[in-house]
């Protein structure tokens, strides 16, 4: 079993937003665009927010599908993504606009390879930028029964990671990798302590060297 | 500076020095300390078992445990590895390694169980046990923990229409949540079904077969003759309910669902078994197929391109509910299944046939694409060759045969030497007591013997039987059909035996050779007719010719056991028939 991070697939999967919308008929193919940026931590947790912007009978549909039950929405992702602990769920829909957006926060998104490696699983046929090491973009489109869904990611991984490269995995996945030294414990108290007791003993000597005064 | 002052100094400086490295080894982080959440299935599906393996099945929905850890110390965990078992059927797992879990880092390890291939015949439901065994270094020992969870590992017919607890159970679908697992009831892959096709194409469609690419008016001729063999055969609709279980923290709905193999041999089917039976029959023959559902009912429909064709499989009858109303023609049970279909995209409500309201459906639920199912992971269990089922079916076409093929028997021993020879003697002077018939379009002319009744174009769904002729006193008649646009008498013979078929009837024939009828050669053919639920059948010749684009048939039939006497009346009659080209 392979618990690589998920973070392109938590994003992807707000395409499940949708899914009650491509059910029906459309007249016209509609176009959706979908914002997303997740941030990673240096534990290969993530807080992700998808945001998109609906036409008028698309949001109709949209609400009518989730507006009366937002916890499927909740429980489609939880089923969808398994390898990933989502919580802390929002949806905050803006009727006037006809603009939603979802945030949660996913845990185990990234997995830690030791000796400082991460990895993080990439759904199929994103295609990338790569802005720094600690920033890159991601775009997709795809033909989602009659629509057509175009998602932009930002990923933003923590300050720290270097050598960031896609590669495959062990599995034959694409995976986003990259170097992150994890936290060691300050060395500086017994730093400070060597140096304190080093002084010390210097006065101690400066002090036997100097004559008593008469 | 005095003296005294740099001992002070070198003594304040020493015990600042003393307090740090005392402070640094004193307040050592916590060590590293797992939490642990392990989720356990309540139950699965014993039919569903190749999908529970699968991780990529339903985006990897299926597991059957689940453990989250996460490094609630301060420390790393080193060497982290999980491992599971399910005690007398999986061993444990190979364990997987994380070489180091950080402070305040979550894994998850989903346990994808690999059952033998044996479960697919466990038909009773039993509790079974999972075990989680999760080791990791920390502090230079090595520490391991192991949790136990049971669940219900049901039958290999019970399907669990939801997972979800009790209290989230809200909306209709909250009720369906986990019916994509339906899919695992369609079996294309039995080699019981397999077999059942392969005999379908062979004794019942004149060793046609259907596919990817099949048009309309094929798959509509395989619907038909599938339905048809029911009819005959005798599967009925009958069965129960499915009744509310309650599963640990979950009630869920569990419904007993026979798998198409035993609805086929034991002939009675709920109309979820009927769905997943006339779809598994469909997929096996190369045809790809959607059930539909609602709240309670399901049917299925085979998908030709865009276009999906229904049919309400269980117009077979209901024999078995109490509601002796026998079985619906085949167009009547496509007619009712484009209907609901028709309803179900309307969100439910009436069902309509024209004008006339025919029924109300249920809530619609879903309909599920059982090839796309299959291809994403959703697949049937591995069931073993049957040899009593083989045996049971090749008894049913044997007994829904034979009732044509004795017909068919005697007619040939009372003509044996007419069976291949050129029979000139087919075409003896035209009867004096006759009427000759011109058809208005010039294809063709015949007599009809005064005393008969004939009828022109008699039928209107069936364009091309041109001419229908019969002594109201015997029995004894012939009919005439043209197919214009069609010149192959392989095609038209195949045509006539499925719209037979999509009557509830059977139709068996063999070929005899050629024969001419005014001066022109036509294929000779003898056969019988049966329609079991009706108790009716008919023995026939048949003289059939394609030419140009046209193809003409004159089939001369008798009740059975009279075409053998009504023999010199019926060959006085070919003697007359003229065809155009």
């Amino acid at each position: 079993m392979k618990t690589t991070l998920r973070f392109t697939a938590l994003l992807t999967a707000a395409a499940a937003l949708f899914a009650p919308l491509f059910a029906l008929a459309q007249q016209e193919t509609p176009i959706i665009q979908q914002e997303i940026e997740i941030v990673v931590d240096t534990v290969g947790n993530a807080d992700v927010s998808a945001k998109f912007t609906l036409p008028a009978a698309q949001w109709q549909l949209w609400k009518q599908a989730y507006g009366q039950n937002e916890s499927l929405l909740k429980r489609d992702f939880q089923h969808q993504y398994s390898a990933v602990v989502l919580k802390d769920f929002k949806l905050e829909r803006d009727d006037m606009n006809r603009t939603a957006t979802l945030s949660m926060k996913g845990e185990a998104n990234a997995e830690y390879r030791g000796n400082g490696t991460w990895e993080v699983e990439l759904e199929k046929g994103l295609h990338s930028t790569k802005v720094s090491d600690t920033q890159w973009h991601f775009t997709k489109t795809s033909a989602e029964s009659g629509a057509v869904l175009q998602q932009n990611f930002v990923l933003k991984l923590p300050k720290g990671a270097r050598g960031t490269q896609e590669a495959v995995s062990e599995l034959g996945v694409p995976v986003l990798k990259y170097e992150l030294k994890a936290a060691h414990r300050s060395p500086l108290l017994p730093i400070v302590g060597a140096a304190l007791g080093l002084l010390g003993l210097v006065a101690i000597v400066l002090g036997i060297l100097r004559k008593p005064q008469a | 500076m005095k003296r005294p002052v740099f001992f002070i100094l070198g003594g304040v400086l020493l015990l600042a020095s003393a307090a740090c490295f005392l402070v640094f080894f004193i307040a050592r982080p916590d060590p590293g300390r797992v939490g642990m959440q392990i989720e356990v299935k309540p139950a699965i599906m014993t039919a569903a078992y190749k999908v529970y393996a699968n991780r990529n099945a339903g985006d990897g929905r299926y597991w059957l445990a689940k453990a989250i850890l996460k490094n609630d110390g301060e420390r790393p965990l080193k060497n982290v590895s999980t491992s599971y078992q399910v005690p007398g059927l999986i061993g444990w797992t190979t364990p997987r390694s994380y070489p180091e879990v950080l402070p305040g880092q979550t894994i998850v390890s989903l346990f994808y169980p690999h059952f033998p291939d044996t479960v697919a015949s466990k038909t009773t439901n039993t509790t079974e046990q999972v075990e989680l065994r999760v080791e990791y270094d920390e502090v230079g020992r090595r520490h391991q923990e192991t949790r136990q969870v049971e669940f219900q590992m049901r039958g290999r017919n019970d399907m669990i229409y939801t997972t979800l607890p009790a209290e989230e159970l809200v909306f209709p679908h909250d009720y369906y949540e986990n019916t994509d697992l339906f899919a695992a009831f369609v079996t294309p892959d039995d080699p019981v079904i397999k077999y059942f096709v392969q005999q379908l194409e062979q004794r019942a469609m004149g060793g046609t077969t259907v596919g990817a690419g099949a048009d309309v008016d094929e798959v509509v001729r395989f619907m038909s003759t599938v339905y048809s063999y029911w009819v005959a055969s005798g599967i009925v609709y009958a069965g129960t309910e499915g009744l509310p279980e309650k599963l640990g923290t979950t009630t869920t709905t569990i419904q007993h669902v026979r798998l198409p193999r035993e609805v086929l041999t034991g002939k009675a089917g709920l109309c979820i078994e009927l769905a997943a039976l006339y779809a598994t029959i469909a997929e096996a023959a190369g045809l790809e197929a959607v059930i539909v559902t609602t709240s309670n009912h399901a049917w299925p429909a085979i998908k030709v391109g865009d276009n999906l064709i229904a049919i309400e499989a269980t117009a077979i009858g209901m024999p078995g509910m109490g509601e002796d109303s026998g079985p619906a023609p085949f167009q009547t049970a496509q007619r009712y299944g484009d209907a609901e279909l028709s309803a179900w995209m309307r969100g439910g409500g009436a069902i309509m046939i024209g004008d006339k309201k025919v029924g109300e459906l249920g809530t619609p639920i879903a309909a599920y694409d059982i090839s796309d199912l299959h291809r994403k992971g959703i697949v049937p269990p591995e069931l073993p060759d049957d040899p009593a089922l083989r045996q049971k079916i090749d008894d049913t076409f044997d007994a829904l045969l034979s009732r044509s093929g004795k017909r068919g028997a005697a007619a040939a021993e009372s003509t044996p030497q007419r069976a291949t020879r050129s029979t000139d003697d087919a075409t003896p002077a035209p009867n004096a007591n006759a009427n000759a018939y011109n058809d208005p379009g010039g294809r063709f002319s015949i007599a009809v013997p005064a005393s008969w009744r004939a009828a022109v174009a008699p039928n209107p769904n069936m364009p091309w039987v041109a001419l229908q002729a019969m002594d109201p006193n015997t029995g004894v008649g012939f009919e005439v059909y043209v197919f214009d646009g069609v010149a192959s008498v392989p095609a038209v013979m195949n045509h006539i035996q499925s719209n037979i078929a999509s009557l509830g009837g059977v139709m068996q024939y063999s070929a005899q050779g050629s024969a001419t009828l005014g001066g022109k050669q036509f294929q000779r053919f003898t056969g019988g007719t049966a329609y079991p639920a009706m108790g009716t059948g008919t023995e026939w010749d048949a003289y059939v010719r394609a030419a140009g684009d046209t193809t003409y048939v004159l089939t001369l039939g008798a009740a059975p056991g009279r075409l053998a006497g009504a023999r010199p009346v019926l060959r006085q009659v070919a003697g007359t028939f003229r065809v155009r080209s």
